[in-house]
């Protein structure tokens, strides 16, 4: 044999066993794969009894509902049984894997029993950032759970949300399960001291329209939240406030309104596994004479996002509006420019005093954690033109609340950025 | 018959506690070892069979086990680890042995898969006088979600592993079949 073809022979074994090799490391692969002969089912719907879908975590119910359309897998039921049992504290969760509405198809049953009674507490800082222009803004929220019912205890120092610092405490009840768990009602008291920027005093010298300033302010807001149809909610209620006028002499002055609140979120899947995100809501404040107040306005404000994720890549995109009709006290006036709204700019720069009527709208690109985004709107009082603003600004963010961003302003002139950094749910 | 084969039914111990199903146990020897047969579903029942037809996987550890007396010396003991399933559809019953050399069979009904179970878990009669005395044990405990959370996993499968599962006590709720023959000679089983 000449060494060609001593070669080629050689070559051709040592493909043979290549291949011999490869098929066997498949097969073995395949072999541990799935020893449950269901794995070639496709799942078509998931349920759940005994709890509902409301009271998991959203994470997990988008795991659930990823289910559908792959094959059964043991380990994967198993673990989201588990991850139910946990977050529903109950005592066993099964699953149960039932004939399909046609051949091949599987619906898959997770069936709760022997729900623990709620107990437990937990303290947890639910916004704690700082902003080059406001200073530190922190909430301190604890958490007790018993049963069906969660008190709620906090105190907090904002100067980020409002025109106004306010600072205080904050307590609350809100049971889960008001004969079903799609009803449930709670209350919240909160009673703050506020403090005022220079800008917003000198601001409301001239605008003598403007009601004034208040030293302390307290809420007492009973609410009802029923589900809808998932994942659609409506809470309606009320809020009493009584805050302390300081001007033209210290006396006390009420806001009484009825409040309602319908939101709307919602996740969807492509068959990319692409993940679009879409959240609205609309909210109404209106404070009638019929509730002993002493300011008569109507506010509403309607929000709506958008986010699409693909692998590290997020596109978002929102918008605001809001229109207040009537006299409204301060603290319900709009303002922008802080750690989520008009990034770059202030808020005593933009409208110290607030406004009656509001737009916004954002743009975000995020690749892993890093993110660059563009921020645009505009603040005014009726009868009034409001100048449209926008701003741009890079930053990172983890997805679990931290964020540290440096915005800048566009407009002529020196732009001077505005860097911000800290915790907090958007 | 090419082997001389012959079917002895014994009775049982004693239940040793709730939960534990004593049955009647048939044994043959063949080739030089000595194997268990089952003529009807033995441990594909009750819970298990009902968690298998609600579409899971349930890991049963099975031990054949050779001994001098009731109480007596271990002589040689089989062991291994089986994941039964039960296709929906089909309503028929799929095995895995799972392990070295694993094996499998599918469209089964509940008979043949136990049968096929206990087919592969035979124990050498080597060493046994043909007049000797000696006692057949099977033991089938079905396992907990928290040994048998990953069925796939290979190197949780080994005999001291087994042993150590049928030796440790039985724990409250759980299902245990456990059956015996004996007195029993290899002479009476040719």
């Amino acid at each position: 044999m000449d060494l060609a073809l001593k070669v080629h022979c050689l070559s051709r074994m040592n493909c043979r066993r290549l291949l011999m090799t490869s098929v066997a490391s498949a097969g073995l692969l395949l072999a541990q794969a799935e020893v449950n002969v269901n794995s070639r089912y496709t799942v078509e719907r998931v349920d759940i009894t005994g709890g509902s879908r409301n009271q998991i975590s959203r994470g997990l119910r988008e795991d659930m509902e990823k289910l559908v359309g792959q094959h059964v897998n043991q380990e994967t039921l198993e673990r989201i049984a588990r991850r139910i049992r946990s977050e529903l504290r109950a005592r066993i969760v099964s699953h149960k894997i039932t004939r399909g509405s046609e051949p091949e198809k599987v619906a898959v049953l997770f069936e709760v029993k022997g729900r623990r009674a709620t107990k437990g507490s937990d303290v947890a800082v639910r916004k704690g950032v700082y902003h080059a222009r406001q200073g530190w803004s922190g909430v301190l929220d604890a958490r007790i759970a018993a049963g069906d019912g969660v008190f709620n205890l906090g105190i907090l120092s904002d100067g980020d949300e409002l025109i106004e610092r306010f600072a205080g405490l904050r307590a609350g009840y809100e049971h889960h399960n008001v004969g079903t768990d799609r009803f449930r009602v709670g209350f919240l008291f909160s009673s703050f001291h506020q403090q005022w920027a220079p800008q917003t005093l000198r601001a409301l010298e001239a605008a003598p329209e403007v009601p004034g300033i208040y030293r302390t302010r307290q809420d007492f807001a009973p609410t009802a939240t029923v589900v809808l149809a998932e994942p659609l909610t409506l809470s309606m209620g009320a809020s009493f406030q009584r805050f302390q006028v300081q001007y033209p002499a210290a006396h006390t002055e009420a806001a009484n309104a009825v409040t309602s609140t319908l939101r709307y979120a919602q996740r969807l899947e492509d068959s990319r596994g692409d993940k679009h995100d879409v959240e609205a809501g609309y909210s109404l404040r209106a404070a009638t004479r019929t509730f002993d107040t002493d300011y008569v306005y109507a506010r509403h404000l309607a929000k709506a996002g958008y986010s699409y994720r693909r692998n590290r890549q997020r596109l978002a995109l929102g918008f605001q509006g809001g229109q207040i009709s009537g006299r409204p006290p301060l603290f319900e006036r709009f303002a922008l420019g802080n750690i989520s709204t008009l990034r770059g700019w202030s808020k005593f720069e933009t409208a110290p005093l607030g406004a009656t009527r509001m737009a916004l709208g954002s743009m975000e690109y995020g690749y892993r954690g890093c993110r660059v985004f563009y921020d645009t709107g505009a603040l005014w009082d009726k009868g009034r033109s409001g100048e449209v603003r926008h701003s741009l600004g890079l930053g990172y963010g983890d997805g679990d609340g931290f964020f540290m961003a440096l915005a800048f302003p566009v407009r002529s002139g020196r732009a001077q950025p505005i860097f911000s950094v800290g915790v907090a749910a958007f | 018959m090419a082997f001389a084969t012959r079917l002895i039914t014994a009775a049982l111990v004693a239940a040793c506690g709730a939960g534990v199903h004593a049955q009647t146990l048939d044994v043959r020897a063949e080739s030089g070892r000595i194997r268990v047969t089952a003529s009807k579903p033995r441990f594909l029942t009750g819970a298990s069979l009902e968690r298998l037809r609600n579409g899971a996987t349930v890991v049963f550890a099975v031990q054949v086990t050779l001994l001098t007396g009731s109480k007596g010396t271990v002589l040689a003991r089989s062991a291994g680890r089986f994941a039964v399933s039960f296709d929906i559809w089909e309503e028929k019953f799929a095995v895995t042995r799972l392990g070295e050399g694993r094996k499998s069979v599918s469209h089964v009904g509940a008979a043949e898969a136990e049968a096929w179970c206990l087919e592969s878990l035979s124990v050498t009669s080597a060493g046994l006088s043909a007049d000797a005395p000696f006692w057949v044990r099977l033991d089938v405990r079905p396992q907990t979600d928290g040994e048998a959370r990953a069925p796939n996993e290979e190197a949780g499968v080994t005999l001291a592993r087994l042993v150590e599962l049928f030796s440790r006590p039985q724990r409250e709720g759980e299902t245990r079949v456990q059956a015996e023959a004996g007195p029993l000679r290899l002479r009476d089983l040719r």
